[in-house]
Order: structure tokens, then sequence, then C-alpha cells
């Protein structure tokens, strides 16, 4: 029976008394959380200041830093076992702050450059107030963009700032939701929590900041509170549909995963209404065939599951960016392997299962039709991280509240896990920062440079179409800012011999309609090295010759990014 | 049964007067020279809690969690299919959207606090 159908009759949690014959220790759980918070203060003061290196920030920051999430994690698992529901709630708050704040604490800027694109196209929206169809896919799914424009427009804060404080405020709701989702699928208030506890720390995949599919996240999450519901009896049919449509209007991948599992529920029936599917079926289909010219140029459907679950990172880093991507594979897998084999003993013992299932596997799915651009192995996560969450939470629960050997065996797993996605989440820290003084350059080489021309970045990465000027250059040519080593395709190259620089100006020649801006950043000489894009030597080698290269006139060096122009005599 | 019914209905009524608080929210939010971070207090008050809880109040039968975590979510999506709709629409109108928004939602607030029961009929 569904837990939480009716108002009057709350479903009951019976009280936990803890192990037997222990005798609860109630400040046992604050005083770990009260070290915890003096560690993240103490280690946070340090973050902006933390060495460059490949292991990211938990190597360079203070150890308290790294500390702080561990013993987060063990309080949480002393709260569990106390039965302490309400320390458990702070601990599960906690863990958000020690994870999720220095992305707004220890930056100028939003991360990561592609959040960027996001916010040029709400610059777009804002300056022209309509859309800018045809240009990009982010202007024929504009539901997130559309919002932050009309709030920006409304408040006076600019986009910026409402992105660069997104990501907490994001893993509140979203964990917040994943508590109820988890109370409607049948559990009780501590493992709910855990459920809730474990969705904030494992985390990893960086889908928090400003973005389509971080909204997508929120609203799949109120939609599995309502499927959850109706899992007996229709519920909520009308806000299903609401949910629905607006998260097909904001991201593209989101609303089919969920009308796959919908549809796989309604199938099996464990859904109702059975007719759910003949409504939004038409809703993400028709909104995909309205915005077909955007996404024709995509393979929609591809069978081969390898390539569908490669990213779209296909050089080999360096052995930090090795390291990082090896714990987190390892983490993926066994949450995922965990989660099968739970589900697994429940099947065997005719526990309730296939909902379940579908809930935290069904996402593996989208790997059977789309790479997504090199993302589905990061979407599947995220969508999964939900599922699993809920899935595996009463066995960690049951294993805190257990003997003291399985209390000492799940504190461990979870802080290693805890562990390991924060070093999947801080390791890229210093390759995906974006420098204020970056951002501003990007802002003013969109509004200076001679239109046309091509804003081409060295490499990535770079706060590009960062303004509604974007949107010009994009008509002009849509690959007016693709970094220039995929264009010449010198991945790899030292640009220490004169071929390498001679393949490189071929390239710029064969550009006859536009002038080229070539941008340098430290920044970009760090995440070339780090996925392995380029050798440490190679963006360095490169500026030098160009210096030398009379046709090149540098008309930009300030903080650490410099831009040369290369002019042609257009034919 | 009945106790349900009036329970349901107590609980339409809470929203109801929860959606007529965030369309005043709303309201106060389209004075343009108020300071950037109250306005955004308000307007984010609005969103969040306004649209939500006038059509959360259809479904008082739901639990006081899921209706809380509810509220937000659905008052997202409205104003996600409001705003970005109308703007595949071609419309793009902050205030003008803000105050009909607020408008509806304080209308329709009332309405449905009108029509329902007061908390107070309860205590028999």
């Amino acid at each position: 029976m569904t837990a939480l159908n009716t108002a009057p009759e709350q479903a009951s949690t019976p009280p936990h008394t803890g192990p037997v014959g222990t005798r609860p220790r109630v400040t046992l759980p604050w005083a770990l959380m009260l070290v915890a918070t003096v560690a993240f203060a103490y280690g946070v003061t340090t973050l902006r200041t933390a060495g460059i290196s490949e292991y990211g920030l938990l190597a360079t920051a203070s150890p308290l830093f790294a500390c702080s999430m561990v013993i987060t994690a063990v309080a949480f698992g002393v709260c569990v076992r106390r039965a302490d529901f309400r320390a458990g709630v702070v601990a599960t708050a906690l863990m958000i702050v020690v994870q999720r704040l220095p992305a707004v604490v220890a930056t100028d800027s939003p991360m990561y450059s592609w959040t960027y694109k996001h916010l040029g196209v709400v610059d777009y929206i804002q300056h022209e107030h309509a859309l800018a169809r045809g240009v990009d896919v982010y202007h024929g799914w504009p539901g997130v963009f559309g919002l932050t424009a009309w709030f920006s427009d409304l408040t006076g804060v600019a986009p910026v700032t409402l992105a660069h404080g997104f990501t907490p405020l994001f893993h509140l709701l979203f964990v917040s939701l994943v508590y109820v989702a988890a109370r409607v699928w049948d559990l009780d208030k501590l493992p709910a929590l855990t459920a809730a506890f474990m969705a904030a720390t494992l985390n990893w995949v960086a889908q928090d900041y400003f973005s389509p599919q971080a909204f997508a996240m929120v609203l799949t999450a109120g939609l599995v509170i309502l499927i959850g519901l109706s899992r007996t009896r229709p519920t909520g049919v009308v806000l299903i549909v609401v949910i629905f449509s607006a998260a097909t209007i904001s991201h593209q991948l989101t609303p089919f995963w969920l009308l796959l599992a919908i549809g796989l529920l309604v199938v099996s029936k464990r859904m109702k209404p059975w007719w759910i599917v003949p409504i939004l079926a038409p809703i993400a289909i028709g909104f995909l065939l309205y915005n077909y010219d955007q996404v024709d140029q995509y393979t929609l459907f591809s069978g081969n599951i390898i390539d569908n679950a490669k990213s779209n990172v296909p050089t080999v880093g360096s052995i930090g960016q090795r390291t990082t991507s090896f714990a987190v594979r390892i983490l993926s897998g066994s949450v995922w392997a965990a989660t099968a084999l739970v589900l697994l003993v429940r099947w065997r013992r005719r526990q309730p299962f296939f909902g379940l299932a579908v809930l935290a596997l069904s996402p593996m799915l989208i790997l059977g039709g789309q790479s997504y651009g090199g993302e589905a192995i990061f979407r599947v996560f995220l969508y999964s991280l939900l599922g699993c969450s809920i899935v595996l939470a009463p066995v960690v629960a049951g294993m805190l509240q257990s003997s003291r050997l399985k209390f000492g065996v799940a504190t461990a797993l979870l802080s290693v896990a805890t562990v390991f996605s924060a070093q999947g989440y801080f390791g890229g820290w210093f390759a995906n920062i974006m420098p204020r003084e970056q951002v501003s350059a990007s802002q003013t080489v969109l509004a200076q440079a001679d239109f046309p021309a091509y804003l081409t970045v060295a490499a990535p990465v770079w706060p590009q179409r960062s303004t509604w000027r974007y949107v010009e250059y994009a008509r002009f040519n849509d690959h007016f800012d693709d970094p220039m080593i995929f264009a010449a395709n010198l991945v790899g190259s030292h640009f220490d011999s004169d071929r390498d620089y001679q393949k490189f100006i071929e390239t710029i020649g064969s550009r006859y309609d536009a002038s080229t801006y070539l941008v340098f950043t430290e920044q970009m000489r760090l995440y070339a090295w780090y996925f392995g894009i380029l050798p440490l030597d190679a963006l360095p080698n490169l500026k030098k010759r160009i210096h030398e290269d009379p046709r090149w006139v540098q008309v930009y060096d300030d903080q650490g990014v410099t831009i040369f122009q290369h002019d042609v005599e257009r034919r | 049964m009945i106790v349900e019914h009036l329970w349901g209905e107590a609980v339409a009524s809470r929203l109801a007067l929860l959606a007529i608080s965030g369309a005043a929210a709303g309201l106060l939010g389209a004075i343009p020279v108020l300071p950037g971070a109250v306005l955004v207090v308000l307007i984010g008050a609005f969103v969040l809690i306004g649209p939500g809880s006038l059509i959360l109040t259809w479904f008082s039968d739901l639990s006081s969690d899921v209706l809380c975590a509810l509220v937000p979510v659905v008052g997202i999506a409205v104003s996600i299919l409001v705003v970005s709709g109308l703007l595949l629409f071609g419309v793009y109108a902050p205030l003008p959207i803000l105050l009909a928004m607020a408008s509806v939602t304080l209308v329709g607030g009332l309405i449905r606090r009108h029509r329902l029961a007061a908390p107070r009929d309860l205590a028999f």
C-alpha cells in the first residue's frame, strides 16, 4: 500500500529505539556535526588559494575540507543508528553545505564553460524579447531560459548571479523531493532520509549547475512522487501532465526517459491510469517534431550501446583525470551493481521490485538508443540516482541500525562513497572554474569584435556564447567558436615544429569570409592537459609562434587572457 | 468518511490561503522600485507557492508531505509553461505576465477559499 496517499491516515513509522541494549547518546551526532562544521569553516577558506593540481581540489585544499565530508557522513550514520531523525535531517543539509557551497563561495562566477552557453540564451531573450529559432537547440527548448530571463528582468538580478547561486538551492530542493518520493515509494522515515542523504552525497556527476537538465531533474522528482501515488489508483493525472509538459519544453532527453519509465509501469499494470501514456506521448513526440529541424543532424536512434556509453571526452587524460575517472566508475558501477543485487533479492523474496527496478535502472535503456552527444552516460547516472537511492536506502539504514560490525561496514562504505563522489565532483575543479576576468573578456570580445568574425578559442575551455550577440555570430557561421585544435585536427600536438604550426595556420587561412580572433587562457592550458587534449607546453609554444608571426596582431592581454586577431582580405 | 472530507476541505482552504499569500507576494513583486533582493524574495515566493498552492487545492486528499513537496514543483512547472509557452508564441512581457499570473492566482485563491470550509469547521 502506498504510504502517503491520504492525509488523515498518516503513515506511521514505528518508533526507532536503536539497537537493543545500547543507550542512545543523543549528543554524539551533534558533536560530530559541530566538528564537521568547524572543519568546513576552516577548509573552505583554503579553497581559493589551493594550488592547482591534476587531482583536483581535495588534493590541495586543507585536508579539513575533505574531512568535513567524511565526518558528516559518519555523523549521518550515527544519526540513523540512534534513530535521531532531526539530527539526520541536519546532517543531510550539512552534506549539501560542505559539498555544494564551495561552488558558490570559492568561485567568482558560475563554474563550467557550458553554463555560459545557457546564460547567452537567457541574455538573448532579455535583449530581443524573442527566441532565435534555428540557431541552436537551446532556442527550441526554452523552458528554463525563458523563466530565468523573466525572473531576471523582473528582479533586476543578473542571470549570472542567479546561476552562481543555483547549485546549493538545486540540491536542497532535489534532496527534499527525494525524501518525499522515498516515503511515497513505501520507505519509512529513516530509510527515506537515508535515500535523501545518498542522493545528496553520491551526486558526483555535476549536473547541478544552471542548466535545463537540473530543472528537469527537479520536475522529475515531483513526477516520481506522483507516479508512486498512482501505483494503486490514478492520482494527480492533471499534475503529471502539467509537470511533464514543463519538462518537455525545457529539456530534450528527460521527457523521453520519463515516457519510457511510465510506459513500462503502465504496461506492467503498476501505474494507473493506462491512458496517461496516450496523453504524454503526443506531448513529447509532438514537441520533438516541432523542433525536428533543430535535431535532424543528430542520430536520433542508434542501437550501438558501446558507442552510446562513451563519454564526450575521447582523449586519454592526465594521471589525475584518470584517477578521478576510475573513482567515479567504481562508484557508479558499485551503486548500479548493489541496486541490481538488492532488486534480485527482493524478487527472490517475492517482494515488490519491478516498479523500483524501472525507477532505478530504466535510465540505462537510454544507452540502447542515444549517445546524446557523448553525454548519455552522465545522464544515466543522474536519472538513476533517485531510484538507486530509494532501492539501496533500506539496506543501508538496516545495516546502520544492526550489529556494530554491520554499522561499521555501512559507515565505512558511506564514507568511502562520499570521498569517491567528492573526488568525482571536485577532481576537475581547476579545469572547470571560470574566473571573472575570463567571463568579462568573453563578453568584451563578443561586443567589440569586428563582425563578422570567428571568435575562436585555441583549445577548450572558455565562457563562450555568454551574451546575446553570439546569435549574430552563430547565424554567420554555426562553427564560429569551434576550438582551433579540433578544427585543425591538431589534438596532441606540441606546436614545437614548423609542421604543426603550418597545419594550424592553413586552417586559419582557409577562412576567407571573416577575420579570426584567437583566444588563449591559462585555463585552456590546464583543461587541455587535464583531459589529454594537448600537452602542457603546447599552448605556450603556439602562443610564442603567433607572437612572432606578423600576420597576427595582439588585441587583448589582461589577467591571463590573450587575444590575437588575424585579418583576412575578403574574397 | 465525513472526517476525511472535512480534513480535505480544511487542507484545501489552507492551500487557498497560501495561494492568496503567494499571489500577494507576486503583486508586490510587480513594484519595480523595490530593492532587487526584496523582489527576488517576493517573486521567488510567488513562483514557489502561488500557482502550485492554487492547483493543489483540488488535490487536498494528498498527504501534507506530498503537498509540501509538490507545491514548488507545480509552481515552477506552471511558470515555465506560461512564460516560456508564451515565448514560443513570440510573446515576452515580464511585468504583464507577472501581473496576470498573480491576479489569476489571487482571484482563484479567493474563490476557492470562499467555497471551501474554514479550518474551524473541524472543531466538532
